[in-house]
C-alpha cells in the first residue's frame, strides 16, 4: 500500500508545470491593451490595463478602489515589451486574458500588420480579441474608468458581445483574426472606431460617482476601413450596418421608413443575402427579410394593404441604401462587395454590373392593430 | 558531462541491481542494457559537446547521393 | 514474445490512433500551405496509396502466419542478411518514436509552455511509455481501448459546433492553380507519414486473434478520413492563408472557440487530448522497437531494453535544432527513406521467399539457415 501512495506522491512533484510555472498573485493580467506608433520617429507606445483584484473585492466593503491600472511603455520594437514592463510592473505581464485592444487612428492608417504578425506568433498573445482604432488620443481612453463594468475591457466586450447578437455567427467580424483571415482578400475588413466624449480622461474613481455617464465616456462611432491591413478610410455607423448586411454577415438591423407622411420603424430579421452570378448580364443579390412593426405612427388602422405598402417601403429604402453602397465602392475604389475575391477581374470589377433584388414580409405587428390617433378636422 | 557520466553511472549500477534480483535473467540482459545505454549515453555527450552524431543529416547526405 | 492477446477491436482502435496520432495535429498546417485548399484531395489519395500498401504488408504477413516482421525477415533472408535488415527496422522504429517525442516537445513548447527545456518533456513522456512498454501490448491495447470514446467526445463536440459557427465557403475560393503532378510532389511526405509508418504494426500482427485483415484497413481508412477533416476543418473556419501560416491551425481552432461569452479557452482540453494521443502512438511504436531488439537478440526481459531505450530516444529526438529544420527534412527526405521500409523490403522479402519457395521445400517449416 505504501509503494504506490510513495509513487503517486513523487508523480505529482512532476505536475507543478515546470519552468512556466504561473503563480496566479505574481501576475499582472492584462484586460485591455493599446497601441500607437509615432509615424515620424517609428517609436511604438503600449499601453497595459492591468486588473487589481484587490480592487475589485472591495467593492462591497466601502470606498471605490482602482478597479485597473494603466502602465505605458515606449520602445522600438515590439518584441522588446515584455522584458521592458520589468521596470515598471511588479508583476509578470499575464497577456491571454485581454478582451481588447485599441490602435490608434495614425498607426492604423500606417498599417498594422507587423502588429498582426506579432500577435499570431507569439504564443502568451491571442488574436481573438475585439480589435478597435481610436479617433480620440490613446492615452484619453486608456486612463478612463467605465461606468456599470469596472473594468474598461469588459465593458467594451460586453459592448460587442450585445452588438454581435445580430450577426450570423453570433459575433460581430470585427476581431483581430477575422482581419488577419481576410488580410490577402481585396474586399476591405471594417473595424469599429471609438471616440471620447471628453478632452480629459476620467483617470479617478471618483468619476463612477457621478450620474452623467455621456460626459466622459468611450462611445462607438462607425467603422475604419482596413484594406491588407491599412486603414484607408472611414464609415458611419449605418453604412457599415449595410456593408455587413450584404456581405451575409448582419442578419438584424433596425430600419425607418416614411409612408403617408408618417414614420415607421422596422426591425429586420433573419436576413438571407444571397449572390446570384450570370453570365453575361452580371451579379444580382438577393436579399430577403421579415420585418418586424415596432414602431409605428401613421394614422389608419393596419391592412393587408398597408403592411404591403410597408414592405415595399422597407424594399425601397433598402435597395437605395445598397445602391449607394455600390457606388461609394466605386468611387473610393474600395470593393465593398468582395467582387474580386469572387473572380471578377481587377480591371473590371468598378463597372461590373450588379443589381439588387430585395425582398421581403411583415411577420410581427407588435400589441396593437393600429395606432390611436384623431382625425384631423 | 560529469554530471552526465554521474547519471550513466548510477542508472547502470540500478539497472544491474534490478537485473540481478531475476532468477532466470541471462548475459544478453546485461549487455543489451549496457550497450543501449552506452549509444544513448554517446549521443547525448555528442550533444552536449555540441558535435552531434546528426542521424538525420547523415540520412539526408545518402539520399542526397542516392536519388 | 510475450502471450499477448489482442482483439479486432482493439487492433483497429491501435491502427488509429497510430495513424491518426501527431498527423492530425502536425500536418494540417503544412499540408495546407503546399495544396491550399484541395489538400483534403491530398489526404484522399495518400489514404488510398496507405489502403493499398496495407495490403501488400497484409498479403506478405498472410503468407508467414503466427509470426511477425522481425521473425518473417530473419527468417526469409537468413541469420546475417536478416539480421542487418532487422536492424534497419529497428533503427525505423526507434527514429519514429523520437521523432513523435520531439513533435510532442515541439507543440508543448511553442503552443503552451514556452520556457521548459525540451528535454524535460521528452524524459518525462519516455519513462511513461516504457514503463506501458513492460507492462505489454495487452494494456497498452486497453488503454487506447478505454481512451477512444473520452478522446472523440472532447474533440467532436466543440469542433463541430465552433467550426459550423464559423463555416465559410468564401474559404475554399482562392486562387490556385492545381497541377496534380507538382502537387503529388510536393506532398509525397504524407504518403510516408503517416501511411507508411504502420508497417510498424507488422510487429503486433501475430497478437491480433480475430478479423486482423478488417480492423487493420478500417483503422487506415478512418485516420484518414480523420486527416481529410482536419484539413478541411481549419480551412473552412481561419482560411486557407491563415491556416497555411500557423503551426497547428487545429490548435488555435481550438483557442479561438467562443461558446456564449463564458466558455472560451477550451486549448486545455485540447492539449490534454493531443498529449494522450502522442502518448499512445508513442507506446505503440516504442513497444514495436523493444520487441524488435528482444526477437532480434533473444532476449525475454522488456525492461532491460526499455529504459535504457530512454537514453537513445531523448537524445536522437534533440538531433533536430528545431521544427524548420524538422520541415525541411521531412520535405527533402522522408518519403524516400520510409519507402525503403515500407515498400523495398516487404517486395524484396516477397520476392526472395517466391524463390526460395522455388527452389526449397516449404518455407514454414522452421529456422532454415540461409
Amino acid at each position: 500500500m505504501l509503494k504506490p501512495i510513495c509513487l503517486w506522491a513523487c508523480i505529482i512533484l512532476l505536475c507543478t508545470g515546470c519552468w512556466d510555472t504561473k503563480e496566479i498573485n505574481q501576475l499582472a493580467i492584462v484586460n485591455l491593451g493599446g497601441v500607437d506608433k509615432n509615424p515620424e520617429t517609428g517609436t511604438i507606445t503600449a499601453y497595459y490595463q492591468v486588473i487589481n483584484p484587490s480592487g475589485l473585492s472591495a467593492r462591497l466593503s466601502g470606498g471605490q478602489n482602482a478597479a485597473v491600472y494603466t502602465f505605458h511603455f515606449k520602445e522600438y520594437s515590439l518584441g522588446k515589451f515584455t522584458v521592458k514592463t520589468n521596470t515598471l510592473m511588479p508583476r509578470q505581464l499575464f497577456m491571454p486574458h485581454m478582451q481588447a485592444i485599441i490602435v490608434t487612428e495614425r498607426y492604423a492608417k500606417q498599417g498594422v500588420l507587423d502588429l498582426l504578425n506579432y500577435y499570431e506568433l507569439s504564443p502568451e498573445r491571442r488574436s481573438n480579441i475585439v480589435f478597435i482604432v481610436t479617433e480620440s488620443p490613446l492615452s484619453t481612453i486608456m486612463n478612463s474608468y467605465t461606468p456599470l463594468d469596472r473594468i474598461p475591457g469588459r465593458y467594451i466586450r460586453s459592448l460587442t458581445n450585445l452588438t454581435g447578437q445580430g450577426y450570423t455567427s453570433g459575433f460581430e467580424p470585427i476581431r483581430m483574426r477575422d482581419m488577419i483571415k481576410s488580410i490577402y482578400r481585396r474586399k476591405p475588413t471594417v473595424m469599429p472606431t471609438i471616440k471620447y466624449t471628453s478632452n480629459r480622461s476620467a483617470d479617478t474613481t471618483e468619476r463612477l460617482e457621478e450620474a452623467d455617464v455621456n460626459k466622459q465616456s468611450i462611445v462607438f462611432t462607425g467603422g475604419a476601413v482596413f484594406i491588407h491591413g491599412r486603414m484607408v478610410g472611414r464609415f458611419d455607423i449605418p453604412t457599415k450596418l449595410i456593408f455587413s448586411l450584404l456581405n451575409g454577415d448582419l442578419i438584424t438591423y433596425v430600419e425607418t421608413v416614411y409612408l403617408n407622411g408618417s414614420m415607421i420603424d422596422l426591425e429586420a430579421r433573419d436576413i438571407q443575402a444571397e449572390r446570384h452570378w450570370e453570365s453575361g448580364s452580371g451579379l444580382t443579390m438577393k436579399v430577403h427579410a421579415n420585418l418586424r412593426v415596432i414602431n409605428n405612427q401613421q394614422n389608419i388602422v393596419m391592412s393587408e394593404q398597408n403592411l404591403h405598402a410597408i414592405e415595399e417601403a422597407f424594399n425601397k429604402k433598402l435597395e437605395e441604401k445598397a445602391q449607394s453602397l455600390l457606388k461609394l465602392a466605386r468611387q473610393k475604389n474600395w470593393d465593398l462587395l468582395g467582387l474580386q475575391d469572387q473572380g471578377v477581374e481587377e480591371r473590371k470589377w468598378r463597372t461590373f454590373p450588379v443589381s439588387f433584388e430585395i425582398s421581403s414580409s411583415a411577420r410581427m405587428i407588435g400589441n396593437t392593430i393600429g395606432p390611436y390617433f384623431f382625425e384631423k378636422e | 558531462m560529469t554530471g552526465l557520466i554521474a547519471l550513466f553511472v548510477v542508472f547502470v549500477a540500478i539497472g544491474a541491481f534490478f537485473l540481478s534480483k531475476d532468477k532466470n535473467g541471462t548475459g544478453r540482459d546485461y549487455f543489451l542494457f549496457i550497450a543501449i545505454t552506452l549509444l544513448g549515453a554517446l549521443l547525448w555527450g555528442s550533444l552536449i559537446q555540441r558535435r552531434p552524431i546528426d542521424i538525420n543529416q547523415l540520412i539526408g547526405d545518402i539520399l542526397d547521393r542516392l536519388v | 514474445m510475450e502471450n499477448a492477446r489482442i482483439s479486432g477491436w482493439q487492433m483497429f482502435v491501435i491502427t488509429f490512433f497510430f495513424t491518426a496520432g501527431t498527423t492530425w495535429i502536425i500536418l494540417p498546417g503544412k499540408l495546407i500551405s503546399d495544396a491550399k485548399q484541395y489538400s483534403w484531395l491530398v489526404c484522399l489519395w495518400a489514404m488510398v496509396y496507405g489502403l493499398a500498401i496495407a495490403l501488400l504488408w497484409l498479403f506478405l504477413a498472410k503468407r508467414f502466419p503466427g509470426k511477425n516482421l522481425i521473425e518473417i525477415v530473419t527468417l526469409v533472408l537468413g541469420r546475417w542478411a536478416g539480421g542487418l535488415v532487422a536492424l534497419f527496422y529497428i533503427l525505423y522504429f526507434t527514429q519514429i518514436a523520437s521523432w513523435v517525442t520531439r513533435n510532442l516537445s515541439d507543440f508543448m513548447n511553442i503552443s503552451l509552455m514556452p520556457r521548459t527545456p525540451q528535454s524535460v518533456f521528452h524524459v518525462m513522456v519516455l519513462i511513461i511509455c516504457a514503463y506501458a512498454v513492460v507492462k505489454g501490448i495487452e494494456s497498452i491495447a486497453m488503454v487506447t481501448e478505454l481512451l477512444t470514446p473520452y478522446l472523440h467526445f472532447v474533440f467532436w463536440i466543440p469542433v463541430t459546433w465552433g467550426v459550423a459557427r464559423e463555416w465559410d465557403w468564401q474559404n475554399f475560393n482562392v486562387p490556385f492553380e492545381f497541377h496534380f503532378l507538382n502537387t503529388f510532389d510536393q506532398t509525397k511526405y504524407l504518403l510516408g507519414f503517416p501511411f507508411m509508418e504502420t508497417v510498424s504494426l507488422m510487429m503486433l500482427f501475430p497478437y491480433v486473434h480475430n478479423r486482423l485483415k478488417t480492423s487493420y484497413l478500417l483503422g487506415v481508412f478512418a485516420a484518414g478520413t480523420i486527416m481529410i477533416l482536419s484539413v478541411l476543418m481549419p480551412i473552412g473556419s481561419l482560411g486557407v492563408e491563415r491556416s497555411a501560416h500557423l503551426v497547428y491551425p487545429i490548435f488555435v481552432l481550438f483557442r479561438e472557440m467562443q461558446f456564449t461569452g463564458f466558455l472560451e479557452h477550451l486549448e486545455a482540453i485540447l492539449a490534454i487530448n493531443i498529449l494522450f494521443v502522442v502518448c499512445l502512438k508513442l507506446s505503440i511504436v516504442f513497444y514495436c522497437a523493444v520487441l524488435a531488439i528482444c526477437q532480434l537478440f533473444g532476449v525475454k526481459k522488456r525492461s532491460a531494453v526499455a529504459y535504457p531505450l530512454i537514453w537513445f530516444l531523448s537524445a536522437y529526438s534533440l538531433l533536430f535544432e528545431n521544427i524548420v529544420m524538422n520541415v525541411e527534412w521531412v520535405d527533402n527526405y522522408l518519403f524516400h527513406y520510409y519507402a525503403l521500409y515500407g515498400i523495398v523490403f516487404p517486395v524484396l522479402l516477397l520476392l526472395v521467399a517466391w524463390m526460395r519457395r522455388m527452389n526449397h521445400a516449404p518455407l514454414s517449416g522452421g529456422n532454415r539457415p540461409a
